[in-house]
């Protein structure tokens, strides 16, 4: 085993969106900073091989190769955004197994290379609020989370500011404002939509998502390169704009410019590695992907930030004589309390009028509307809730192939655009329980000889019945809306897709119960800090990226005190 | 215009000019190996011709969408979907009762492809989903996106709520 003995203050496990906030925050606050990928590099710009690619460039017109996808990307060709012009940064599902109880399947979507899945999120960026804070303590399932949103507030502001999110101030209680560049617009039929259901309905509002574009980028945006959004709504393949945040647009530059930045890709990590005289970890042993060379770098302070089950997986994988239940596991939590959202309900509608109306661009982000179950009032049958997020828009050629006609009428019909349309789908909170968890396999290993994550997920009652709930609510309000044809929907569906795995590592008060305290530390090893979603203690409905950013830039904060003054 | 499917077949380099550049790009990729009869490939044109003709914009033919098919047929269907669509092809080559299609007359013709329109969406049914594929083609070919329908590929900042006619036609994307 090679032992390269670096030196480093901080290392960092991931270069996603947690990895690179916790590199930027690391090196401007002076730590030389291990930025340790499991991937191959991602250059902004020059690889985004897919971006400005017309349909007719093509050869399935941005459709994936069925033998492709069938026989390299079984689970990740479930995800919306796997297309050809973006399926290089989706993972090899062959060079990348895991297992899970054969009957709760659980679609694991993943990145691996510099940037993560931050070049793939959806952007939304939604705060939580102390509904979600105090939402175990309130109902009883989970523990109490150990913040309040009054902790977490400065490092929302602080890490908007810096990514630039759009948006609009709208005082609701339940999805606080926060440091908004101009929101982007609503379009004629969502403006309608929104004044008829704010009339109709007390304590629901419909307003735009807040995304993580620049609409009006600012001189902190400038400065890194960064312009505004052009609409092209293919963010996916990367934006050489740097109009959306991702690692590459903005938080890997900005630790690249401190000079305190060291990055290294292809390198797998295997492994913390435990001293019993200090009570703390003392180094990560890495794999290089390429030649299976195995590494060890050492530091003060180790962020974990390599995503919720990449992380917990690494964890387990530390198992011990000194730490038999796995690295940082005297509370025996740790791979437990697995969380996604539910979504894939909903309903659509017809809109009748405004059909000299259009648009122009398209728009990277759609409607919201907030949480209303469970905020003042008490749901006969679930605790907890949902958003819709949903938007309006007119049909046009693909929806003209299921109707009747053909030759030069249908043609020419086809030049005007369909009637408007609104859809409607929820996303909602699933509960923590202790049995949806991760854990090792006994005996299966990947190619590097680590062993596969083993899942066991599956959504409960409360989760299916609110969801039963978002199809029922999102028709009736359609409805109310004066639209036709509507339809609700209810699809089943594997936890994971949501692309919102959470838990599994979580924080709270008590070590015996939790593995990560108010600040992001484990209890048991004071210099690791688990900063990506495995920290999340409930899952709340919002799209939880920007609680991952802000509970990272808090903990970096607090790492690095906690170092200047010799505790670390 | 004529589309001579072997001129593709011999690759971007060997054929300059008219017919082949309105096939946008389509020449980049490894040309289709045919798997179609010459009589079923103009067959395949013939319908996909009355599907979306030439008006003051190129059709379907022009796009490249016969092509375009027959290379789906090779490299995008499994065996028994590439078996069920020929066979869709081949009967509708022979619904006439006076004639081949080919040589039926036009009003004979639309007669066929409207009672196969007009049927039950539950069922397979080789119209509708050629005139999907049609569809998914011309639409997504750089004519019918720029030229029949209207295409931005960097629309500047979005505009919600504007006049239709400010557009003029619906987008492609």
């Amino acid at each position: 085993m090679g032992n390269l003995n670096s030196e480093f203050d901080a290392i960092v496990i991931g270069s996603g969106i947690s990895g690179g906030w916790a590199a930027k925050e690391l090196t401007e606050k002076g730590m030389k900073t291990l930025l340790i990928e499991r991937g191959r590099p991602v250059e902004h710009g020059t690889d985004y091989i897919g971006e400005n690619l017309d349909p007719w460039e093509m050869k399935f017109r941005d459709k994936v190769d069925p033998n492709l996808a069938n026989s390299q990307h079984m689970i990740q060709k479930k995800c919306y955004a796997f297309m050809d012009s973006t399926k290089h940064f989706f993972v090899n599902d062959k060079d990348h197994p895991y297992s899970h109880e054969p009957d709760k399947p659980f679609d694991w979507i993943r990145g691996y290379h510099l940037g993560g899945r931050s070049l793939l999120w959806h952007r939304q960026t939604f705060r939580l609020s102390d509904l979600d804070f105090s939402a175990n303590a309130s109902d009883g399932y989970g523990v109490d989370w150990p913040i309040r949103y009054k902790d977490i507030k400065p490092w929302y502001d602080h890490v908007e500011t810096f990514i630039g999110v759009s948006g609009s101030m709208e005082g609701i209680s339940q999805l606080p404002d926060g440091i908004f560049l101009p929101p982007l617009e609503m379009n004629c039929v969502e403006k309608e939509f929104k004044a008829i259901t704010e009339k109709t309905y007390t304590g629901r509002k419909v307003i735009i998502g807040r995304c993580a574009h620049l609409t009006e980028p600012q001189p902190i945006h400038l400065e890194l390169g960064r312009g505004t959004c052009q609409s092209r709504d293919q963010c996916q393949r990367g934006c050489s704009f740097g109009a959306y945040f991702s690692s590459q647009s903005a938080t890997l530059p900005a630790a690249e410019r401190t000079g305190n930045l060291t990055t290294i890709t292809h390198s797998i990590a295997h492994s913390l590695i435990y001293d019993d005289t200090t009570g703390k970890a003392s180094g990560i042993k890495v794999i290089d992907a390429n030649t299976k060379e195995h590494r060890i770098y050492s530091a003060r302070v180790f962020f974990l930030c390599a995503s919720t089950l990449g992380t917990t997986q690494i964890l387990l994988n530390s198992a011990s004589n000194d730490l038999p239940k796995g690295f940082a596991n005297q509370s025996g939590t740790l791979g437990h309390y697995l969380m996604d959202h539910t979504m894939l309900a909903g309903a659509n509608g017809r809109y009748l009028g405004h059909e000299d109306k259009y648009y122009l661009g398209r728009r990277p982000t759609g409607i919201y509307v907030p949480r209303f179950r469970n905020v003042t009032d008490k749901h006969p049958d679930f605790v907890r809730g949902y958003g819709f997020a949903g938007a309006a828009r007119r049909e046009g050629w693909k929806e003209m192939a299921n109707k009747k006609g053909f030759g030069a009428e249908y043609k020419n019909s086809i030049r005007l655009p369909g009637p408007w349309t609104i859809n409607l789908a929820g996303f909602g909170e699933m509960l923590p329980d202790y049995n949806n968890h991760v854990r090792l396999h006994k005996t299966k290993r990947d190619k590097w000889g680590i062993p596969l994550l083993h899942i066991s997920c599956s959504y409960g009652n409360n989760d299916i019945k609110m969801k039963q709930d978002m199809a029922d609510t999102a028709a009736e309000m359609l409805t109310a809306a004066g639209l036709v044809d509507v339809k609700p929907y209810f699809h089943k569906m594997a936890p994971g897709l949501a692309i919102h795995e959470m838990g599994t590592a979580r924080m709270g008060h008590d070590p015996s119960t939790s593995v990560l305290n108010s600040h992001n530390q484990c209890h048991d090893v004071k210099n690791v800090f688990i900063t990506d979603g495995a920290a999340m203690t409930s899952s709340a409905c919002q799209n939880p990226s920007l609680t991952y950013m802000a509970l990272t830039a808090r903990a970096m904060d607090f790492a690095v005190q906690e170092i200047k003054q010799g505790n670390l | 215009m004529k589309i001579n499917r072997r001129h593709v077949i011999m690759g971007a380099t060997a054929i300059a000019g008219g017919a082949f550049l309105s096939f946008g790009n389509f020449g980049q990729f490894s040309a289709p190996v045919p798997v179609m009869s010459k009589h079923e490939y103009k067959l395949l044109t013939e319908i996909v011709d009355m599907i979306i003709p030439a008006t003051e914009t190129a059709g379907a033919v022009s796009a490249g969408v016969p092509l375009y098919i027959e290379m789906m047929l090779n490299d995008w269907f499994q065996p028994h979907e590439r078996e069920q669509f020929l066979a869709g092809l081949n009967d509708v080559g022979q619904r006439s009762p006076s004639a081949d299609f080919l040589s039926a007359s036009p009003d004979e013709q639309l007669a066929i492809l409207r009672q196969l329109d007009n049927q039950d969406r539950d069922d397979y049914n080789f119209f509708h989903q050629l005139k999907k594929m049609t569809l998914d083609s011309y639409y997504t070919s750089e004519i019918g996106a720029t030229e029949e329908l209207r295409y931005a590929a960097i629309p500047g900042p979005y505009r919600g709520c504007i006049l239709f006619k400010e557009v003029g036609r619906t987008w492609a994307t």
